[in-house]
């Protein structure tokens, strides 16, 4: 009896220390922001007292100051209009090659697979001084497109690689059972093959929206207007010149960093599917 | 007039292919592999301070690989990275992930926050730690301190020794959410019947875990390593924003360093061969470890 009570004593207290390290890393995990979004709503004064404590009157009027006087309203958009764009833009034209690559044959389709591969692997910082010489050739520099295409040509790799994937996951016979049927090549794609590809184009667009608004060093070389800057590179410079601002720069940086936490939140199931498919090829 | 039209219609069947790929080859090309040529071809010129002095081959490179003392530093700080980036999350990643795979209420719920980390910019990510790590008020110290170990305490982003250790958690930090998500939905796609069956052979679960769960992991495995290599050459931003290559070089990254020739000291084509060796690096440890699986994907 006393050995029964035991055992099932040493099996809850393991379940026990299990559940207590994933908290404990949930904890690990949502910390440092908490730390931001705790500070954005302090005063400075409150801050030195105690740093880690809540605050006592939560005070919202520093979104107020950065979002206007300190033209974060204007990062904001500037992060929209930079990101979404390159998103569309890399979805589609990577959905547009994943197909021949992962359902037609050609000549050349591993070699020209493997040029887009290995586009995953190349850091931005190689792009930087190239870009910068080459965009002031095309007077794109310091504007949206000059930003926005090499943002689209380093989503495309990762974005070509996803949707190849998915596009093999698709079962052939769907599609040869429409063409049976007598559904013309348009009519398949549109009715069998674009639905079953729209988790994946989902995840995918999500992903490339994600990287391109959390993108940093490609619009902080190629673009020298503050008026164009996105929230990344607006925050950067915010923080260096208010350095010891605290609780300004807190409220900048959790500007930055909610809205793609609130998409990923909305979007998680079709996202990690979409990811994780890719992951286990 | 039926063959003239069958031609163009083979024709265009041939093409569809290249067609499609088109357009994402066009933009891919001219704003990221033309870029990158243009990178090897400006490091095997001399081009610094705006004066353009014309071919001089691989001097660059050997100035780089075997005078330079700051790149070689750079280049060791980047291993220390690859092997931190590899060792904390992908190793903590595993064991959260397999601790999930279990009967474990609220999977979605863990697995989902441990994942936040992933999608905040580095940029912010970068100033929340640098917090963190503030000697006087940051939660690092403050923790250490109230768990009496106040001797650990210091100014840990502004020592040398242990500058890019801490850095390299906010680094973890960012990417252990990923290793996450990708091991725990390759742990849910291996056999259960392969665990009972160790069960009742009388296994513990550590050893069933050693001999089951990692080898059926083998491929996701090399994946994630050779992705977190991938993730450790992109850390710029953490640490640009962070000590900008830290108290004195300690945290000095190839990334970190070509920015500070190119942006600081003009060294146009020197940079650029930084650039150039970093590139080298990851596609060849890239492709020597794709190759052992090259035959699995493609079709036609």
């Amino acid at each position: 009896m006393m050995r029964r009570k035991f055992s099932l004593w040493l099996k809850l207290s393991r379940k026990g220390v299990v559940y207590v390290f994933l908290l404990i890393m949930v904890g690990f995990c949502l910390f440092p922001l908490y730390i931001v979004i705790n500070t954005s709503l302090k005063d400075q004064v409150e801050i030195f007292m105690n740093f880690l404590a809540l605050p006592r009157n939560p005070r919202f009027y520093h979104y107020v100051t950065v979002w206007i006087q300190s033209h974060f309203n204007r990062f904001f958009l500037n992060s929209v209009i930079i990101s979404l764009p390159t998103a569309v833009i890399a979805t589609s034209v990577s959905l547009l090659a994943a197909y021949p690559f992962a359902n037609l044959r050609f000549k050349g389709n591993k070699a020209l697979f493997l040029v887009f591969l290995a586009g995953i692997m190349v850091s931005p910082i190689s792009l930087i001084i190239p870009s910068y010489i080459n965009l002031r050739f095309l007077r794109l520099l310091n504007s949206y497109f000059g930003v926005m295409f090499p943002l689209t040509a380093m989503g495309i790799p990762f974005g070509v690689f996803l949707l190849t994937i998915h596009c093999q996951s698709i079962p052939k016979e769907l599609m040869d059972a429409g063409r049976i049927d007598g559904c013309g090549e348009a009519a398949i794609l549109l009715n069998i093959f674009l639905p079953l590809m729209s988790p994946g184009l989902k995840a995918v667009f999500v992903v490339e929206l994600l990287w391109a608004w959390n993108s940093y060093i490609i619009p902080l070389v190629l673009l020298q207007d503050h008026n164009l800057m996105p929230l990344t590179v607006g925050l950067d410079l915010f923080s260096g010149r208010y350095g010891t601002e605290y609780p300004l720069i807190a409220t900048g940086a959790t500007i930055a960093f909610v809205p793609m936490i609130i998409l990923f939140l909305i979007t998680q199931k079709s996202f990690k599917r979409g990811i994780t498919t890719g992951a286990l090829k | 007039m039926v063959n003239m039209h069958r031609e163009k219609y083979r024709f265009m069947i041939k093409a569809l292919p290249y067609l499609m790929i088109l357009p994402a080859l066009v933009i891919y090309s001219i704003f990221l592999i033309l870029p990158v040529v243009e990178n090897f071809i400006f490091s095997l010129v001399s081009w610094e301070s705006g004066v353009y002095e014309g071919f001089i081959g691989l001097t660059n490179y050997s100035r780089m690989l075997l005078r330079d003392p700051l790149f070689i530093e750079s280049l060791v700080h980047n291993l220390m990275w690859v092997g931190l980036l590899i060792l904390f999350p992908v190793v903590i990643g595993l064991v959260i992930a397999a601790t999930l795979a279990g009967k474990i209420k609220g999977r979605l719920f863990f697995s989902t926050i441990y994942f936040i980390p992933y999608t905040i910019p580095l940029v912010v990510a970068s100033t929340a730690w640098v917090w963190m790590y503030n000697p006087l008020f940051g939660p690092v110290n403050i923790a250490l301190k109230t768990m009496g170990l106040s001797h650990l305490a210091r100014g840990w982003l502004g020592e040398s020794r242990y500058a890019l250790l801490a850095l390299s958690l906010c680094g973890s930090w960012t990417h252990l959410g990923f290793c996450v998500l990708i091991f725990l939905s390759s742990l849910q796609g291996v056999d259960p019947s392969l665990y009972e069956a160790a069960w009742l052979d009388g296994a513990s679960s550590l050893k069933s875990f050693f001999y089951i769960t990692v080898p059926s992991l083998r491929r996701t495995l090399v994946f994630i390593v050779l992705y977190s290599f991938i993730v450790s050459m992109k850390i710029f931003a953490i640490v640009w924003t962070a000590t900008s290559g830290g108290p004195s070089h300690a945290t000095e990254v190839i990334e970190t360093y070509m920015f500070w020739l190119y942006f600081r000291e003009d060294k146009l084509s020197y940079a650029s061969t930084a650039v150039s060796i970093l590139t080298i690096i990851v596609l060849v440890i890239s492709a020597i470890a794709i190759y052992p699986y090259r035959r699995t994907s493609e079709r036609g």
